[in-house]
């Protein structure tokens, strides 16, 4: 059975509201960009998938606090994000591109599109999504 | 060290804003991220200027824009759509294009 990335090498915590969001998007983008990690999809998509996350993470489990990780692999780096709550994420997705005028459901389309692959695990209580991105190679 | 990662770390402990400021005549500047934390509140006061005529609003000042931001742009140009009028969306950077083209509203929006 497929498990969390074991190692990771980012790892920060944040309050359950959206007034964090930005701090983890810096956060992140500065780790990326100070870190001698290459991942071959521009780095404001890995803070765009990021942001949706973290919003999906809010909005299963607001006032909860969410964690962010990030773990390196040989060929891939994955944003983990994590939500302490015991709610799932919502499935509903209004958003399809034969609808693009949906109210909502764009979020998790984002990060599919952006990424390269996406799982998601749900481990006592807590819902974690994984955005793998691929690393550059080497030149 | 780049230009983002210089303003990430000045703002890194900030909640995200946006200001919305009258620049011209039906014509609005925008400047800060759109994102959850600020969506509702612009969406708000965009909604406010009414759709009884065009409407523009300068994006060249927005660094992000994340689905929350669409959602609120969105909610606003329906309310333009049983109208003869627009909504424009001016200036958007790539970054902020490249979240219109995912989702397929730069077919939709108003785009200059």
């Amino acid at each position: 059975m497929a498990s969390l990335p074991p190692s990771t090498r980012f790892d920060a915590t944040y309050e359950g509201d959206t007034s964090t969001m930005n701090p983890a998007r810096c956060d992140v983008r500065s780790w990326i960009g100070a870190s001698n990690v290459a991942v071959s999809a521009p780095i404001d998509d890995v803070v765009l998938a990021l942001s949706e996350l973290i919003s999906n993470a809010i909005e299963a489990a607001p006032g909860c606090i969410y964690r962010v990780r990030i773990s390196v692999e040989a060929d891939r780096l994955g944003l983990i994000v994590t939500n302490d709550g015991t709610s799932v994420l919502p499935e509903s997705s209004q958003w399809t591109p034969e609808n693009v005028l949906a109210s909502s459901g764009r979020g998790l389309a984002i990060v599919a599109a952006v990424s390269d692959s996406v799982e998601t695990f749900t481990e006592g209580g807590a819902t974690s999504v994984v955005a793998w991105f691929l690393q550059a190679a080497p030149e | 060290m780049d230009q983002k990662r210089l303003r990430c770390r000045a703002m890194t402990d900030r909640a995200s804003r946006i200001t919305l400021e009258i620049t011209g005549e039906r014509t609005l500047g925008a400047v800060g991220v759109l994102d959850s934390h600020t969506a509702d509140e612009f969406e708000a006061r965009l909604a406010s200027f009414g759709t009884e005529q065009d409407l523009l609003v300068d994006f060249s000042e927005v660094s992000f824009v994340d689905s929350s931001g669409l959602r609120a742009l969105v909610t606003v140009h329906k309310l333009f759509e049983p109208t003869t009028n627009h909504l424009t969306v001016r200036g958007a950077n790539r970054a902020v294009m490249r979240v219109f083209e995912l989702t397929g509203l730069v077919e939709h929006f108003h785009l200059a």
